[in-house]
This record gives C-alpha cells, sequence and structure tokens, in this order.
C-alpha cells in the first residue's frame, strides 16, 4: 500500500469517527482514536476542523433554503444575501436611538439573547412537536438559579444596581431595589409578596428572603409553611397563612400578623423563638428588642387594593397606547393596520384601522375574538390550523414594515405565520416565527433572514412586540422594541404582497413541504407599512403599548 | 458610524464564523452551543470596548477562544470528545480557517447544486430537522450503516468539490 492510500484512508477513518462523535455513538477506543490521529497529524486536523465547519455552513445554508422551499423549482439555491459596499449603508440615524440606551439595558438584552439561547434546545424531528408539559421542564432545568416570578409592577422605579426580572418576569437570587412603587412577587414555593418601595428585599431560595428595608405583605400558603423572612433584627418565619412587615432603613420596624400564626426568632440564636397569633402586632429595635402594638391591618396593601391600583394603572396603559394607536391609523404609509378595537363576537372582518384606506378590511376565517392586552381590548384568537385573517394588500413597494403585538400559546410545528404573501411569487415575504424561538422574514428571490433564537417557553402566553423592517440596504428584527438582528443587503426589487394571510398560509400545489404554518396565539394589533421605520419609531410603538 | 450599530451588524453577520470555530474545537454540538452562548454573552458585554476600525473577527475568536478553554478548565467532563491538549490544535487549525469560511460557504452552495435531489433530502433530514442516524433511517426505511455510509459519501464529495472550487479561486 503506497503512502497516499493510507492517508486518504485515514481521511475517511477521520470523517467516520467525526460522524460518530456528532451523532453522540462514539465508543471510547473510538474516541482515543480519533484524539491520536488528530494529535499526530496537521493535515488531519486541517481536514477535521473544514469538515466541522462546513456542518454548521450546510445546517445554516439548507436551513435557509429549506424555509424558502428548497425543491420548489421556482426558487433555486444560493438564496443567501449579497453584502453592498459599506457606503450603501446610509441609515445612520436608526442607532443613534440604540447608542442612547444605557449599558445596563444593552446588557439586559445580551444576557436576555443569550438566555433565550441557552434554554431552546434544537429540534429532534421534523416538524415535530414541542410537547408543551415538556416546556416547564426544560425551562427550569436550563435555569437552576431561578427562585421567584414577579406578576405584578405598578409604577416600579427601579434602582441602578437593583435585580432586574428578565423578560418573562423570572429572578434569581440578588437584591430587589426600588425607589418606589409595588412589586409582586411569587416565589416557586407559593409564597407571594407584595412588595413596596422604597425597599431593599434580597431574595436568597425559593423558602428564604431578606429585606434590609421597606414593607411587604406575604401570603403563605400551605405548600410554603415555615417561609423565611430574614432582617438584621428579626427573623420571620410564617406557620400560618398572611403577615405584614416594615422595616426602616435604620434597621427597626414592625410585625403584623394578619392571619395565621407566624414565628419571630431572633438571628443570633440567643433568645427564644416567640410566636406571634393572628391579631398581633410587634414593633422591634434594630438590636431585636421587641414589645406589643396594636395592629393595623390597613397599613399593608392587600389583593383589593392592589387590583383596584392595577386597573388604574392599565388605564392609564391603555390612554398611553390608545394615543399612539392614533399615529399608526394616521401614517400615509399604512397599507394595512388594525387595532382590534372592535371586538364584537359577531363581527367577522377585521377592521383596517388606516386613515388612508388603502386597502379593504381582513376577512375572518375561523378565528375567535378574545381578550387583547387590558380589560375590554379585542385581540383576535388562532387556534385551528385552518384559522386566519385574509386581507389584499396591493401595490409596489419599496421598503416594507411589520409591526405586532401578539400573544404566541404555543409552537406547533416548525413554523408559524404572522403574516405570509400567499404561495411564494416575485415580490413576495413571509413574516413568521420558528419553534426554536427565531423570527424569520422570507424575501422571495433572496432567501430568508433568522434572528438569534430570542423567543423561549417562557414567552408563551405572555403579549410580545414584534416587528421587521426591510428596505433595499437592511433587514433588521426586533423583539420588544429592541433590534435583535440587522443585516445589509442589496435588494433593489419593490415587493408585491397582494393577497396574504394573518396567522396562516395558502401554499401553492408546487410545495410540498411545511404546507402547514398556523399560529397558535393571539393578535391584537398589526400593522403593515409601505416605509421603513425607524428604531426610534419601533421602541416607541413597544413603549406605549407594552401591557406591563 | 455608531460603535453598537457596528457591533450588532458584526455580531450577527460573524455568528456562523464563531460556531464553526467552536464547533470545530470541541467537535460536540451541544458544548459548542454552550460555548457560543457564554462567547456571545462576554462579547456584549465587551461591546463598549469594540473599536469600530479594529477588525471584529480576529477580537470575537480571540473571545471564543478563551472562552472554549474557560470551558475545558471549569467541567470535569466525561462526555468531551476531543482532548484538551487537541482542543488547542483544532481552535489553531480551525482559526486558521475562519477568514476563509465566506469562501468556503460559497464554495459549498455552487456544490450543493450538484448534489442529486434524492441525497438533498437526506441532507435536510439531517442538518434541517436535526435527525440522528438512527431517525434518518427509521425515517427512510434503511439501516443504520447504510444511512451512514451514504451520509459519508455525499459528505466525502462535497467536501471534495469544496476543495477544488477553494484551490481554483487561490489561483
Amino acid at each position: 500500500m503506497n503512502r497516499h492510500d493510507s492517508h486518504s484512508q485515514k481521511l475517511d477513518e477521520l470523517d467516520s469517527l467525526l460522524l460518530d462523535a456528532l451523532d453522540g455513538a462514539l465508543s471510547n477506543t473510538a474516541r482515543e482514536r480519533l484524539n491520536t490521529l488528530l494529535r499526530d497529524d496537521a493535515s488531519l486536523r486541517e481536514h477535521a476542523a473544514a469538515r466541522l465547519q462546513e456542518e454548521v455552513l450546510l445546517r445554516e445554508e439548507l436551513r435557509t433554503a429549506e424555509v424558502a422551499h428548497l425543491f420548489d423549482d421556482e426558487m433555486p439555491l444560493p438564496l443567501h444575501i449579497e453584502l453592498p459596499e459599506p457606503e450603501a449603508y446610509g441609515s445612520n440615524h436608526r442607532w443613534r436611538w440604540f447608542a442612547a440606551l444605557a449599558g445596563c439595558v444593552l446588557l439586559a438584552a445580551a444576557v436576555r439573547l443569550v438566555l433565550v439561547q441557552a434554554k431552546t434546545t434544537p429540534r429532534a424531528l421534523p416538524d415535530g412537536l414541542i410537547a408543551v408539559d415538556d416546556q416547564d421542564n426544560r425551562f427550569t432545568v436550563a435555569q437552576p438559579d431561578r427562585l421567584a416570578v414577579i406578576t405584578r409592577t405598578i409604577n416600579v422605579d427601579w434602582q441602578p444596581n437593583s435585580l432586574r426580572p428578565d423578560m418573562s418576569g423570572t429572578l434569581g437570587p440578588g437584591h430587589l431595589q426600588i425607589a418606589s412603587g409595588l412589586l409582586q412577587v411569587e416565589f416557586f414555593s407559593g409564597a407571594r409578596l407584595i412588595l413596596e418601595g422604597p425597599a431593599d428585599f434580597q431574595l436568597v431560595s425559593p423558602m428564604q428572603a431578606v429585606c434590609h428595608y421597606g414593607k411587604l405583605r406575604a401570603m403563605v400558603p400551605p405548600q410554603a409553611h415555615g417561609f423565611r423572612v430574614a432582617s438584621a433584627a428579626i427573623d420571620v418565619v410564617d406557620l400560618g397563612t398572611e403577615f405584614g412587615m416594615q422595616i426602616d432603613q435604620d434597621g427597626q420596624g414592625e410585625v403584623h400578623v394578619l392571619d395565621g400564626q407566624v414565628a419571630l426568632r431572633d438571628p443570633t440564636g440567643q433568645a427564644d423563638e416567640q410566636l406571634l397569633d393572628d391579631g398581633a402586632a410587634v414593633r422591634f429595635t434594630s438590636n431585636g428588642q421587641f414589645h406589643e402594638i396594636t395592629s393595623n391591618r390597613h397599613a399593608f396593601i392587600g389583593d383589593a387594593y392592589l387590583s383596584q391600583l392595577e386597573a388604574n394603572h392599565q388605564a392609564q396603559r391603555y390612554q398611553i397606547w390608545h394615543a399612539e394607536s392614533q399615529k399608526l391609523r394616521a401614517d400615509p404609509a399604512a397599507l394595512f393596520y388594525a387595532n382590534f378595537e372592535d371586538s364584537d363576537p359577531t363581527n367577522r372582518l377585521v377592521h383596517n384601522d388606516a386613515a388612508n384606506r388603502l386597502t379593504s378590511d381582513g376577512a375572518i376565517v375561523g378565528c375567535h375574538w378574545a381578550q387583547g392586552r387590558w380589560p375590554g381590548k379585542g385581540a383576535i384568537e388562532f387556534k385551528r390550523i385552518s384559522d386566519r385573517v385574509r386581507v389584499n394588500l396591493p401595490g409596489r413597494h419599496r421598503a416594507i414594515t411589520f409591526v405586532a403585538w401578539v400573544r404566541i400559546e404555543g409552537f406547533d410545528r416548525w413554523l408559524s405565520s404572522l403574516v405570509l404573501t400567499d404561495e411564494w411569487r416575485q415580490g413576495g415575504l413571509h413574516w413568521q416565527l420558528s419553534d426554536a424561538g427565531e423570527i424569520i422574514l422570507g424575501v422571495h428571490g433572496h432567501g430568508n433572514h433568522f434572528s438569534p433564537q430570542v423567543l423561549s417557553p417562557a414567552d408563551l402566553g405572555r403579549w410580545i412586540h414584534l416587528a421587521t423592517v426591510i428596505d433595499p440596504g437592511t433587514v433588521t428584527h426586533y423583539l420588544d422594541g429592541r433590534p435583535v438582528y440587522t443585516k445589509r443587503i442589496r435588494h433593489a426589487r419593490p415587493f408585491e404582497l397582494n393577497a396574504a394571510e394573518l396567522g396562516n398560509w395558502t401554499p401553492g400545489p408546487s410545495i410540498t413541504d411545511n404546507r402547514i404554518r398556523s399560529l397558535n396565539g393571539r393578535l391584537d394589533e398589526l400593522g403593515i407599512f409601505s416605509r421603513a421605520f425607524t428604531d426610534e419609531e419601533v421602541a416607541a410603538m413597544f413603549a406605549a403599548g407594552a401591557p406591563g | 458610524m455608531d460603535p453598537s450599530d457596528t457591533f450588532l451588524q458584526q455580531l450577527t453577520e460573524h455568528q456562523t464564523q464563531l460556531k464553526g470555530f467552536i464547533l470545530a474545537s470541541l467537535g460536540h454540538e451541544a458544548d459548542s452551543q454552550d460555548v457560543l452562548q457564554r462567547t456571545n454573552l462576554v462579547l456584549w458585554k465587551k461591546a463598549g470596548e469594540f473599536r469600530t476600525d479594529a477588525a471584529f473577527l480576529p477580537w470575537a475568536l480571540g473571545v471564543a477562544r478563551y472562552e472554549v478553554l474557560a470551558f475545558l478548565r471549569d467541567r470535569q467532563r466525561d462526555h468531551l470528545i476531543f482532548d484538551p491538549d487537541v482542543v488547542e490544535l483544532m481552535a489553531d487549525a480551525a482559526q486558521q480557517q475562519a477568514t476563509e469560511l465566506p469562501d468556503r460557504l460559497r464554495a459549498l452552495r455552487t456544490c450543493l447544486r450538484q448534489v442529486p435531489k434524492k441525497n438533498l433530502q437526506l441532507l435536510n433530514l439531517r442538518y434541517v430537522h436535526g435527525q440522528s442516524i438512527r431517525q434518518v433511517a427509521e425515517a427512510t426505511g434503511r439501516t443504520d450503516d447504510s444511512v451512514k455510509s451514504l451520509l459519508l459519501r455525499i459528505r466525502k464529495r462535497l467536501g471534495q468539490c469544496i476543495e477544488q472550487r477553494l484551490a481554483e479561486q487561490s489561483d
């Protein structure tokens, strides 16, 4: 056997070992052999590095092609985007807003991006269902340190160094520091707290927290009995159901038992535990001395008052959104804009609220009306695979902006439609989501733009703001008002949307794969504009419409 | 141009190269995904340090390399594919190839057109839908061995086509 043969045999052996490695099917002996081959021969390392990088390229390339129907004869490869010269990229103004973001906001977005990616796993089956009961599990496994979730926020003014919830509202250990406002925190143990600012409240575990100062009301169900709020002077252990606590910045304060029983403990362990019953209250000093006082249950904000505050808050949010919505309606570039305010269940049209009325109303097929972001605000619900809203969007356009407030209930298959033009034709655009949490814009004759995996199971069931902007020079995806993907392109051809669907798709007969792309979720605002929104405009729409 | 403008754009554009570099250094899919996420996080944190006139890729690869090594150091993993010394050697090889990855991608695109439709569907099952050899075998009614050897043949032909094109380009 000559030298050439033996080298080519080694290459084949290496390829086979690498394939097994990627398939998770490498035996220990084979693993040792693989390492020996690579350790001894630089040319084999080059070969292996090239093959492994091609794994990534193949995945990206085929996946990009797949959405746009690789096997559709009218859509041959290549599908990727050519980069223009740098000077062709002229929309500098888009980014000033981004620069204005404080470092912590940028970082929060980054942490989010990364956390979200950590939570998603590659799909295992073609068009595979991500089982709903699997999702919570994946979420907790991927984020072992999460211990509580913020379920209500009312006019909260956060301190700069405070622990902040990620966008799904969950918290790990750390200090919640607020200058004012109200927070409802639900621990994974089941204990629930209403926290009033100013406060410095430290989350330690699902069963333990430290109140450095501030005012709180704790509601503890039987599952969480033993829930403990520590402080410098005194530890309060819940043995019943409800107590209030208030601590000044200098460490003195009060404990009121509103229902059930609590145990007061000396953090130094020197004094005996003292039980305090329903209706009792004590005032304590910073060194842990305490005496009984008259209980005042109204000193602590309870559920009823919180609900009332929240209703007022929501009414304010609704007013702010409504004003922004009027601006969007008046936009001369609005091709179709629906704010779903008309939620009469017998109405089978989605009213095009755009003032210019360039296009007709959308026709509802199958969907039902449901509640939107606020009580009394409508939304349309997509549930069955036949549910859809048909629209017609005439004209040729240089740029398109899609914006939507959606609540995704589940990713039932690989692709979920937001707005898809019928079939897959010249000038068409496909705005959709993948079950891996990517925002995708498919541009006919041009390819697909995948955002990073920005959505996760934790985002299911919450209102999210999505936007995608394409003009001849740039594609940008946004989640909750922030850009999460941007790419320079060169695309001179105009967009011709014509017949299209919200929340579903009518594919052409030539398309054989991934024909079902129905959305599982609600839509309570949707705009399609024939101009490119700026970062500031997208951010403003998010800020004005955020339900929280 | 604003620094964060350039940054987000550069990070978007270089994801594939970072992914490729990390996978080539570790040879393990899920670990690579973890390290890519950490790398992205560190890059985001350091976005302020990034100078718009500097080359993004060498900077980002430097961070990725550090994260690969930190990953090895932090975790005593029994499922590592490459031994730590081989990881370093593979990272060297991958780093050298990272700059030519766009050329490799162009070559791959051209070469993919020569792949028969039937074989493309197999690649599709594996790379788009992430199926294992076993799953592909079940879905297509073949044996595991025949799927594996077909995959190896397709990849070998693709690889040869790519190398040939790269060689032509460099002439």
